[in-house]
């Protein structure tokens, strides 16, 4: 089958670059490119389309997200996977990895994590579990209100009835 | 409310997560309830505190326990069954058995907590926690009415805590508590509670599907006699 393309079309000739500053989720680094301009903050992103990654997207790679991978090294793990995670048995690590975050009051990374989270790659049932799993420290975790009001407007796109789904937490 | 014996209603049949509830010793008029749930295998489990810090996750036994569903969405149930798996992987060993709930909790990520050293649960407290954890109140604490054979039941469990090893301190703690009136929740009472829509339910409303579960357990064993 001959792959799609997608590109951001870009005026400036560009030049390759290393990945230090940017990378995609859910993709190895071989299986795509970044062309850039030094001049500009625009990319050049040129990769196949399949049904796997119509939802990846960029992510800054802020300090603090850094700062949460060199700590929370699942967490990369867990943002490629998160849209699949519906089970006991895929669920029960990354669970067990926010148990540890909170059981050492780690707020400001698991706050970290809540900021990074997109709720349109979640599965069904991580977009209740994380809130649920969270919710009694949503004062110390000031990116809880915002991943509830994102997760309660992912649920409607998803034609679920958000108020039924988040009982208790709203 | 749909009472499930295992016999007519497999306990794979449950849907992620349900109550168990049974009378595992026929000779004592005791109840005993648990967490049915599908576990990381795909396998029906019980998660029950079985008595003073012995959690237990174990295949339930058709000829002592029925079931019943929980009135909650699919997605929720898987979420309640991960957090099953969860709670055993944390608290194995470190729930104490106490006649008191009032001041003890499971946290969102599973940990048993308590605000008083000696401070614990009973079965059915162990249920009424691991629901209300997630956000699912089930029962109405606060206004749950104490009954006068509360305390005959309660003595009876300290006697048996002395006998079983349990501290010196946490078997004074648990008597200290009997005067200031600890309500009890009974794990028929429990199971009807979460079992029905509508919650959370006070005891008022409870007592007569509370019983429909008890002469279930009746005429179950009565039909199911464990020789």
């Amino acid at each position: 089958m001959i792959p799609q393309y997608q590109a951001i079309q870009h005026p400036m000739v560009p030049a390759y670059c290393s990945l230090s500053a940017e990378s995609i989720e859910n993709r190895p680094k071989d299986t795509y490119t970044i062309l850039y301009s030094p001049n500009t903050s625009s990319v050049k992103i040129s990769m196949p389309i399949t049904q796997s990654n119509t939802t990846s997207s960029i992510r800054k790679n802020s300090a603090e997200y850094n700062h949460l991978l060199t700590n929370c090294p699942w967490v990369k793990d867990f943002l490629q996977t998160a849209h699949h995670l519906n089970e006991v048995k895929s669920l029960l690590p990354y669970y067990s990895e926010i148990n540890k975050l909170i059981a050492t009051k780690k707020f400001n990374l698991c706050n970290i994590f809540l900021r990074e989270v997109r709720p349109q790659e979640l599965s069904d049932v991580l977009l209740v579990g994380l809130l649920r799993l969270t919710f009694s420290w949503k004062n110390d975790l000031p990116n809880w209100s915002i991943l509830l009001e994102r997760t309660k407007q992912e649920l409607s796109n998803r034609k679920y009835d958000s108020n039924s789904l988040l009982r208790g937490l709203v | 409310m749909q009472i499930n014996s295992a016999y007519d209603n497999p306990f794979t049949n449950v849907d992620s997560i349900g109550i168990a509830i049974g009378r595992p010793d026929f000779q004592r008029d005791q109840q005993h309830i648990g967490i049915l749930f599908i576990d990381q295998d795909q396998l029906p489990k019980c998660l029950h505190l079985a008595w003073h810090f012995d959690l237990r996750k174990d295949t339930p036994n058709p000829k002592k326990y029925l079931w019943l569903n929980v009135p909650i969405d699919p997605i929720n149930k898987i979420h309640l069954a991960t957090v099953c798996e969860l709670i055993f992987q944390s608290n194995i060993d470190r729930i104490p058995y106490g006649i008191s709930m009032e001041g003890t909790g499971f946290s969102e990520d599973g940990t048993f907590i308590t605000e008083h050293k000696f401070a614990g649960l009973t079965c059915a407290t162990f249920v009424i926690q691991v629901f209300h954890s997630q956000g699912y109140k089930i029962v109405d604490v606060e206004n749950w009415c104490e009954r006068d054979d509360d305390k005959v039941w309660q003595s009876s469990i300290l006697r048996c805590l002395e006998e079983g090893g349990a501290s010196a301190e946490h078997v004074e703690f648990q008597r200290q508590q009997i005067p200031k009136g600890a309500a009890r929740f009974r794990p028929e009472e429990v199971a009807a509670a979460a079992s029905l829509p509508g919650q959370p339910y006070g005891l008022e409303h409870i007592i007569e599907p509370a019983k429909q579960i008890l002469d279930a357990i009746s005429h179950f064993i009565s039909d199911h006699p464990r020789g």
